[in-house]
């Protein structure tokens, strides 16, 4: 039982500081994607979270997320600015080229802040709801399996007082 | 009692505290990327998620010129002389379960040094509709324009074709990139979807041919010495492919051919 209460305590600590983390993130406004490609191996692995956030300028060598022309999202990093057009010519770390099209300055989106390797993993192979769903189905049954132990093991225990 | 009820309590707040973030980061958006290859590479173009092989036998493309043309005048804009182009066609099929948009395109090593000798080009999705023997007129012996100079040393045989007339002939064919360039990702996407053969989807298991032509403009041409009396410009032109996951590629309605 104290077992079970330790590990318990470090689970809720645990889950309340990534709580407070995730509430932070989306008070400064900061969004989060999930990298689908390897284009920006080895510092951006595919699979990993990348946190997003808007600056107020953008330099090279700048690692930032802008959309795409044709409604996607990528993230790579800046090679080149062209200052007087606003435009940021850009290049996936692994690609043996820069893109093949510049983005402007009002394309991009954010840059990255933070990068947390196969944290997007949920994100690119499940649906949401879908892990909602399971989790939320997980933590009823925890929960129902601790209400039915607990109840069993009081009135183990007021059977014994009864017997004493 | 007391004890478990606070207990319970915290344990619901934790779980939803737990559903909410869980929740959260499993409905970031997916991000793609650009890929590019050319070269031995542009065989065999896999990048994880997009699998694409064409029959390019190689990243240079050698040109040779030996006529010019006056695409950049208006009075001469809808005449194509038929060896003043050259064409290059590359065929690509996207062999994996996504599809792509793919966008084939020179690089910049090449622009700079073509630009400089006036070679300009054009990429569009072939299409056997286009017809390139649609002859007008046969101007026979040597073409001489008002300035007396020569430009074609041969039969002066012409030929246009109706697409290349209606999408192509524009002055900013020459500084086409640069206007691309410009423009932010609305405005790129009206403007590649009305020039829609620059930018080609290609869905899972399609194939598509993709041409090249290139030609040569006049003034910088007869910049060229010539040799023995007979005007050549040689260049070499990198070829690249570029392509992207088409996941939400928003297809323009059909533009009407003038």
């Amino acid at each position: 039982m104290k077992i079970f209460n330790i590990i318990y305590n470090i689970v809720a600590i645990t889950i309340t500081l990534i709580f407070l983390f995730t509430a932070g993130i989306m008070f400064t406004g900061t969004e989060v994607f999930a990298v689908a490609t390897p284009s920006m191996e080895t510092e951006i692995p595919e699979g990993s979270l990348v946190f997003v956030r808007e600056a107020q300028v953008y330099n090279e060598g700048d690692v930032i997320t802008a959309k795409l022309f044709s409604g996607n999202t990528f993230t790579h990093r800046i090679v080149s600015v062209d200052v007087e057009k606003g435009l940021f010519y850009t290049k996936g770390d692994s690609n043996p080229t820069q893109d093949p099209l510049p983005t402007a300055e009002a394309d991009i989106i954010g840059k990255v802040v933070l990068c947390v390797p196969y944290l997007g993993l949920l994100a690119l192979n499940f649906n949401s709801t879908t892990v909602i769903f399971i989790v939320a189905a997980v933590l009823v049954a925890l929960m129902l399996i601790r209400f039915i132990l607990h109840k069993k093991s009081a009135k183990e225990a007021t059977e014994i007082e009864k017997n004493q | 009692m007391k004890k478990i009820n606070k207990r319970g309590v915290f344990s619901v707040v934790l779980s939803i505290m737990l559903i909410f973030t869980v929740g959260f980061y499993s409905s970031a958006e997916h991000t793609t990327a650009w890929f590019t290859a050319f070269g031995e590479a542009a065989k065999e173009f896999n990048m994880d998620s997009i699998d694409i092989t064409s029959d390019f036998d190689g990243e240079t493309v050698e040109l040779t010129f030996d006529a010019a043309t006056k695409f950049a005048d208006e009075d001469e804009r809808n005449k194509m002389f038929e060896h003043a182009c050259k064409f290059f066609t590359v065929t690509l099929t996207n062999t994996g379960d996504r599809d792509a948009l793919v966008f084939l395109d020179i690089t910049e090593e090449s622009r700079a040094v073509t630009a400089d000798k006036g070679v300009r080009y054009y990429i569009y999705e072939y299409a056997d509709t286009i017809e390139y023997t649609d002859v007008i007129e046969v101007v026979p012996g040597v073409y001489e324009n008002a300035d007396g100079k020569r430009v074609i040393e041969s039969n002066g045989t012409y030929f246009r074709t109706d697409k290349m007339i209606a999408d192509v002939l524009t002055e900013k064919i020459g500084g086409r990139q640069a206007e691309v360039e410009s423009m932010t990702s609305e405005e790129q996407l009206a403007f590649l979807n009305q020039d829609a053969s620059s930018l080609v989807e290609l869905k899972a298991g399609e194939t598509k041919s993709f041409c090249c032509a290139f030609w040569v403009e006049y003034d910088y041409f007869m910049a060229v010495e010539p040799i023995d009396g007979i005007r050549t410009l040689e260049c070499n032109v990198d070829v690249v492919i570029n392509a992207v996951q088409a996941e939400h590629y928003p297809v323009a309605e059909e533009v009407s051919a003038e």
